[in-house]
């Protein structure tokens, strides 16, 4: 199965709960501050990719994990995903879950700042704010998700 | 041989349109007639909740599958979204192609596509895109001849 994180941008809230996963984030403890910077780093570089799916890894049952950012095109997506994996015959299942209600509006103006390279380091200390405030929520989310996953159909 | 996308904005309109006339549905030669454009399937039905549905509306003369679809003003997203899911799953992209069918549309067809899809008065809507797409299908016309030409040349350099 294909697990396709989609946030409005494919690296703050669908990377974070990627990463939560597949296990690049340990859920019980907090990452250190090199860890959130280099994430703060992947947004300055690809913030801006929408509708590139970004590999992020294998979970524990084999799922392949990924990111990506939709911008305000998630049920389209989905439904294009869905009709063209038909299509093509690709048996294999997707499964799309959208982040972009959960990550709140800071990312967007994140996203935004960036974009127009306006005041890294304001952009910097949002984001460690940001991230320190959802990757416990971000956490809980991703373990329910994988329970919804693991129920049988 | 392939799958040939024609997207617009709803994937009511202007693409099925566009793919009416490559399978022959409607002539090259003339404007069609309303009751012409009303005949063609799927023509202003396509729901919003459902845009991002590719609908498949037959097999041309080459042998390549024709279909529509709507992704509101997202193709710079979505098309991508699509490419990569095909890379993903190891399946070329060579015989895939996207032609957006927005050239040139009058705003009578938009405004015509809004009242209809969205606000759903069809009886309002219907008309006014039809008027909107005789006074653009010259263009439309334009746009599936150099398609088609560029697929006709596609098919020899596989013969060849």
């Amino acid at each position: 199965m294909k697990v396709i994180y989609c946030g409005y941008r494919a690296t703050y809230g669908a990377y974070l709960m990627a990463a939560l996963h597949v296990g690049i984030y340990k859920g019980a403890q907090f990452p250190s501050s090199q860890f959130i910077k280099a994430h703060f780093d992947s947004c300055c570089l690809y913030g801006e990719q929408y509708g590139n799916l970004i590999y992020v890894g294998l979970d524990e049952s084999l799922n392949e994990i990924y990111a990506m950012g939709c911008n305000r095109f998630f049920s389209v997506i989905e439904k294009a995903h869905t009709n063209i994996g038909k299509i093509f015959k690709i048996e294999e299942e997707l499964c799309h879950i959208d982040v972009s209600r959960l990550e709140g509006l800071l990312p967007r103006l994140i996203g935004f700042l960036l974009a127009r390279n306006i005041n890294i380091k304001l952009c910097q200390k949002l984001f460690f704010w940001w991230f320190s405030r959802k990757y416990r929520f971000f956490a809980k989310v991703v373990e329910r998700q994988k329970r919804e996953l693991k129920k049988p159909k | 041989m392939g799958i040939l996308f024609y997207h617009c904005y709803g994937g009511a309109h202007t693409s099925i349109t566009c793919a009416s006339i490559h399978l022959n549905y409607l002539p090259y030669d003339r404007i069609p007639e309303t009751y012409e454009f009303k005949a063609i399937p799927f023509y202003d039905k396509m729901d919003n909740d459902k845009l991002g549905t590719p609908l498949y509306m037959g097999r041309d003369d080459l042998g390549w599958d024709i279909y529509v679809l709507g992704m509101k003003d997202g193709k710079s997203v979505v098309i991508p979204a699509i490419k990569s899911l095909l890379n993903a799953s190891g399946i070329s992209q060579q015989d895939v192609l996207f032609v957006s069918a927005l050239v040139q549309i009058n705003p009578l067809t938009a405004i015509g596509g809004f009242t209809s899809r969205k606000l759903g008065l069809s009886f309002i809507g219907r008309p006014m895109t039809i008027w909107g797409i005789r006074k653009s299908y010259p263009h439309l016309v334009d746009l599936v001849t150099r398609v088609k030409q560029a697929l006709a040349q596609h098919h020899d350099r596989l013969l060849t």
